[in-house]
C-alpha cells in the first residue's frame, strides 16, 4: 500500500513538470554578459588570435578537442564582429580596441553514488540484520549512475583602451558561453555552435 | 485538548445546520491563461483537480472550501535575464502549478432530480509554482498571492437516491500581484462528480 501510494505521489509530481529536452540541442543555452560602464559605441577595431584555446573545467574530465571546426567557428564570429562596423586589423601594425579570444572546454561530469539498499527493499528477508545508515562500498571505484560529456565555447571581449597597469588587468567588456551537451557528428556541432554564435550577438543589442 | 474537541465540535454545529443538499464535488479540471499568466505560458491546460465541499447555510445559500491544483506547461525560445544580470537564452521549458486555497459563498438553485445550478464567489491565496528548465539550469520562483475565484456551475442529477450528480463548472482565478510578482489570472472549466447532493428530495 505504501508503494502504491508513493507510486501515486511520483505520477502526480511527474504530472506537474511534464515535457522536457528531447534532443542534445534542446539543451543548448547562450550566455551573454557585458559591463554597462563599456563605451561599445565608440569601438571600431578588433583583432583576434588565428586559434582556438582550450581551457580545462574546474571539475571533471577533460576531453579530447576536435580543433577542425576552430578556423569555421572563427570565422562566424569573425563575421558577427565585421556586422557590428568594426574592422579587423593586424595588432603587429595597428593597436586594436579590443581583443576578442575564444575559446572551448569539454568535460566529462561523473556522478557517484553509493545507492542506500535497504531503502529500496525495507524489510526484505535478504537484508534482515541492515537498516538505512548501511551503504554499498565499491572497492572498484564504480557505482556511478551519471555521465554527461558537456562542453563549453566562450568568447571574451577585452578592452585594450583601459588597461589598468596598477593590478594589471584588462577589463572584459562582454563574455559570451555557449553550453551545451556534446552528442552528434562534427558538422552537427559545428551548426549548433554556428547558431549560438549568431544568437548570442543578436541578443546582445548594446554592442 | 479543548481546541481539538472545538474542532470536532464546529463541523458538527455546521453539520446539524446544514441541511441536505450539503455535497462534495471533485472535479478534473481544464485551465487557459490570460494576461501576465499567458504571457509566462499560453497554452492551454489539461491537467488539474479540485476538491469543493458546500455546506447549505439556509436555503440554496452555502458556505463553500475549495482547493484544486491547475499544472500548465508550455515549452518556448527566449531570452531569460536573471538576477544576476545574465542574458540566457535557449529553449525554456516553462512549468506554472497553481495550488488555490479558497472559501466563499454561492447560491444554489435546486433543478429538481438532483439536479441544480448555482453561482458564488470564492476568495483566498493561491500558492504558484515556477520552474522554467534551460539547458542544464533550472530556475525557480515561487509565492503566495490573493486572490478572488468567481464560479458557476451546473449538475444534472443521474437518478440515484444518494443524490450524486454529474456537473460542469467554469471559474474566474484572478489573484493580485504580490512582493514582485504580477496579478495573475486564468480560466478553468471542470467536469465532475458531486456527492450527497439532495436526490432523495
Amino acid at each position: 500500500m505504501r508503494q502504491a501510494t508513493l507510486a501515486a505521489a511520483m505520477g502526480l509530481l511527474a504530472a506537474c513538470y511534464p515535457g522536457g529536452a528531447q534532443t542534445a540541442s534542446d539543451l543548448d543555452t547562450v550566455t551573454t554578459q557585458h559591463d554597462p560602464g563599456a563605451d561599445f559605441a565608440s569601438i571600431q577595431t578588433y583583432a583576434m588570435p588565428s586559434t582556438v584555446q582550450e581551457t580545462p573545467a574546474a571539475a571533471g574530465e577533460p576531453l579530447a578537442i576536435d580543433h577542425g571546426n576552430d578556423a569555421a567557428i572563427l570565422a562566424t564570429v569573425a563575421a558577427n564582429l565585421n556586422k557590428l562596423g568594426w574592422r579587423q586589423v593586424n595588432p603587429a601594425t595597428v593597436t586594436p580596441d579590443i581583443n576578442v579570444m575564444v575559446s572551448v572546454t569539454a568535460t566529462r561530469y561523473r556522478e557517484y553514488v553509493a545507492y542506500p539498499f535497504y531503502g529500496w527493499y525495507p524489510g526484505w528477508a535478504g537484508f534482515t540484520g541492515y537498516d538505512d545508515t548501511w551503504s554499498v562500498y565499491y572497492p572498484y571505484g564504480g557505482g556511478y549512475t551519471t555521465v554527461i560529456d558537456a562542453g563549453s565555447l566562450r568568447i571574451e571581449m577585452l578592452d585594450t583602451r583601459t588597461p589598468n597597469s596598477t593590478t594589471k588587468q584588462l577589463t572584459a567588456v562582454w563574455t559570451a558561453s555557449l553550453d551545451g551537451i556534446i552528442a552528434g557528428s562534427a558538422q552537427s556541432l559545428l551548426t549548433r555552435i554556428n547558431t549560438g554564435i549568431d544568437q548570442a550577438f543578436a541578443q546582445s543589442p548594446y554592442l | 485538548m479543548r481546541s481539538l474537541r472545538l474542532l470536532f465540535v464546529v463541523p458538527l454545529l455546521l453539520s446539524s445546520a446544514a441541511l441536505a443538499q450539503s455535497h462534495v464535488r471533485i472535479s478534473y479540471e481544464m485551465a487557459q491563461p490570460v494576461g501576465n499568466t499567458a504571457r509566462f505560458i499560453d497554452r492551454f491546460s489539461s491537467r488539474g483537480a479540485h476538491v469543493d465541499v458546500s455546506l447549505e447555510l439556509t436555503y440554496a445559500f452555502h458556505f463553500e472550501l475549495s482547493a484544486g491544483l491547475n499544472s500548465f506547461n508550455a515549452a518556448k525560445y527566449g531570452v531569460l535575464t536573471t538576477t544576476t544580470g545574465q542574458d540566457v537564452s535557449g529553449k525554456q521549458y516553462r512549468y506554472l502549478n497553481v495550488v488555490p486555497l479558497m472559501a466563499g459563498f454561492a447560491f444554489h438553485v435546486p433543478l429538481g432530480g438532483g439536479s441544480r445550478f448555482w453561482v458564488g464567489c470564492n476568495g483566498g491565496t493561491g500558492y504558484f509554482d515556477r520552474v522554467i528548465d534551460l539547458g542544464l539550469y533550472s530556475y525557480t520562483a515561487n509565492s503566495w498571492q490573493y486572490g478572488i475565484q468567481p464560479h458557476v456551475g451546473l449538475a444534472i442529477g443521474l437518478g440515484d437516491k444518494s443524490g450524486t450528480a454529474l456537473f460542469f463548472d467554469g471559474r474566474y482565478n484572478y489573484f493580485w500581484a504580490r512582493q514582485g510578482f504580477p496579478v495573475q489570472q486564468y480560466w478553468s472549466f471542470g467536469v465532475g462528480l458531486l456527492f450527497g447532493g439532495s436526490g432523495k428530495k
